[in-house]
């Protein structure tokens, strides 16, 4: 591979660009409040993972059908296990455990309201001195603005019944996630840009400072308040929808509809390992990106109220956690390195591996900006996927409905993010078959860059005698 | 003497934490009063006035301009990859002291 001048302006280039989207403010916002919700989300999937594997006495991997079967070892057949007190108890515990998606999957839009809000307040307005203040203006706007009626069809009823002044909580979760970012990036925006024109009330100075303060934030609040108002007023009179119904519509769901495509779940792999080769981790420029898309998928398969197959949940699953199948070269390099820097590499690089932290292998051996290693590392990440993708439509596993923390060893968080041996199998081929992948190009490495390159020569020679 | 504070930025925060934690190792063995903290980057901005020193892993090397910018007071130093790569506590104390922070 010649380095020619071509390619390393290039290089230049394109770190200098990505890096520049990178290190946009609004990306970083999003992302980060992404990365915090994850938490509440992380939580809520890996009970609803603990629910589906371990407890669910119908279903689930230790007294299910599918699974050991303990059940019907436990009570004789499955009739009499289906009567019996522990399948009531594993049921009720069960039924508790999926209280959490209450407090996290099925309020996310409102999560991420206050933190979406209170990251974009420190990020744009790092000189305000309440950053709360526009969570709570923000909290207030997303409130005005929702759909405050209800559809309900009582038992028997042919039509179903406007309920006025009851929210239809479905706007809580997934729905609404489109509309809780800009009505409160939006909210967040004019209160602060108000509040710097000084449009407050002045109090003479006899006035405690504290009583003047709470006094400062009524007009920049009022006018926020009052724009979300007239806004919703708007948009109901000219097309019946409140703005979070006309949001889902003209952006949420195109927005889903794209990422639901292969070629968006193509080039996101694509560019995810090639972002990573020139250093910049991908999750800087794509992290926001799939928060508006296969987040929400994630979300919605995790509540089963559908069965996405791209989602970050399956990313993660079938490119081993996303560090680029981490193992991988790790892997190879152990059986097939004869390197001893490489080696060395390798062992310090393995636990982390294990683990999916990529960086000791990719920043050690290195393989980032490391030409010989260009073509392995970019095809791993594409392919694995792929591979996922495969055993998902020819039916072998489903698609992924258990959040696993990305930091649990590979192998096993196969098996839990499936709930089945199946997931297991699919990510030992995936591992099986991306270690291959690096070998030839291991080889060549230990034929480039020799320990001792004089050895090397002798044996040459001597070959070429002896031929 | 004040104790030294360090703060070592990537994106996630979980490979500094193996380095941070391999230099905090270094530097209790050498007995001196430094401490090393791993975060990710999103932390820079509440955490970056009140230590001594920033490191920053290369793979947010594109953040250098503006991490100096936002803390004028604090040593901003970018990592090599190498110095990173090598995921060794020795290798970054060294680069340290040749920058006159010890």
């Amino acid at each position: 591979m010649a380095k020619g001048k071509g390619y390393q302006k290039f290089q230049a280039e394109f770190t200098k660009t990505a890096g520049k989207i990178a290190a946009n403010k609004l990306l970083l916002t999003l992302r980060d409040s992404f990365i915090i919700v994850a938490a509440t989300s992380m939580i809520a999937g890996f009970a609803i993972m603990i629910q589906n594997v371990f407890v669910d006495p119908t279903n689930g991997l230790i007294f299910g059908k599918q699974g050991l079967g303990l059940g019907r070892l436990i009570s004789g057949s499955w009739a009499a296990w289906g009567k019996s007190g522990l399948f009531n108890g594993l049921t009720t515990t069960g039924n508790l455990i999926g209280l959490v998606s209450n407090g996290s999957l099925n309020t996310f839009a409102i999560l991420l309201v206050v933190i979406f809000s209170h990251t974009f307040s420190r990020k744009y307005f790092p000189k305000s001195k309440e950053h709360m203040t526009s969570v709570l203006y923000a909290l207030g706007a997303f409130f005005i603005c929702m759909p405050w009626k209800f559809q309900y069809t009582p038992d028997g009823a042919k039509k179903p019944i406007d309920v006025l002044n009851y929210m239809d909580t479905t706007f809580f979760g997934t729905k609404g996630v489109f509309a809780a970012l800009l009505i409160s990036g939006f909210a967040v925006w004019i209160y602060n840009k108000v509040l710097a024109k000084n449009f407050t009330i002045k109090m003479p100075d006899s006035v405690p400072p504290a009583v003047a303060r709470s006094f400062e934030s009524l007009i920049p609040g009022v006018i926020t308040m009052g724009v979300f108002i007239i806004l919703t007023g708007i948009s109901t009179t000219f097309t019946g929808e409140t703005m979070p119904e006309l949001l889902l519509t003209a952006l949420q769901k195109p927005a889903l509809a794209i990422s639901g495509t292969g070629l968006f779940a193509f080039v996101s792999q694509i560019t995810w390992s090639l972002l990573q080769w020139f250093g910049i981790h991908p999750t800087s420029i794509w992290g926001p990106i799939f928060g508006l898309t296969w987040n929400i998928n994630d979300t919605q398969n995790m509540l089963g109220q559908a069965q996405h197959v791209y989602s970050t949940l399956f990313m993660n699953f079938s490119t081993v956690a996303a560090g680029s199948c981490s193992v991988s070269p790790v892997l190879a390099l152990m059986l097939f390195s004869k390197r001893l820097a490489a080696k060395k590499v390798s062992k310090i690089a393995l636990m982390p591996a294990i683990f999916n932290i990529s960086e000791p292998v990719t920043f050690g051996l290195p393989i980032i900006l490391n030409p010989l290693y260009f073509i392995p590392w970019l095809v791993a990440q594409p392919l694995a996927f792929y591979i996922g993708l495969f055993f998902t439509r020819i039916g072998f596993i489903g698609p992924i409905v258990n959040n696993v923390p990305w930091t649990v060893p590979t192998l096993l968080s196969g098996l839990l993010y499936t709930g089945s041996i199946n997931g297991l199998i699919v990510q030992a081929v995936i591992v099986l078959i991306t270690t291959a992948i690096y070998v030839p190009f291991i080889r060549m490495d230990n034929k480039l860059n020799p320990d001792n390159p004089d050895k090397e020569m002798e044996n040459a020679a001597t070959e070429a005698l002896g031929a | 003497m004040k104790q030294l504070k360090i703060a070592i930025f990537c994106s996630g925060g979980f490979s500094t934490s193996l380095i941070g934690a391999k230099m905090q190792k270094v530097y209790d063995a050498e007995k001196k009063d430094v401490k090393v903290d791993a975060y990710d980057f999103g932390m820079v901005d509440e955490v970056g006035d009140d230590v001594d020193v920033i490191l920053l892993a290369p793979q947010i090397g594109w953040a250098f301009d503006q991490t100096k910018e936002g803390h004028p007071n604090t040593k901003v130093i970018l990592l090599t990859m190498q110095q990173f790569g090598s995921m060794d506590g020795q290798v970054l104390v060294d680069v340290l002291k040749e920058k006159g922070i010890d």
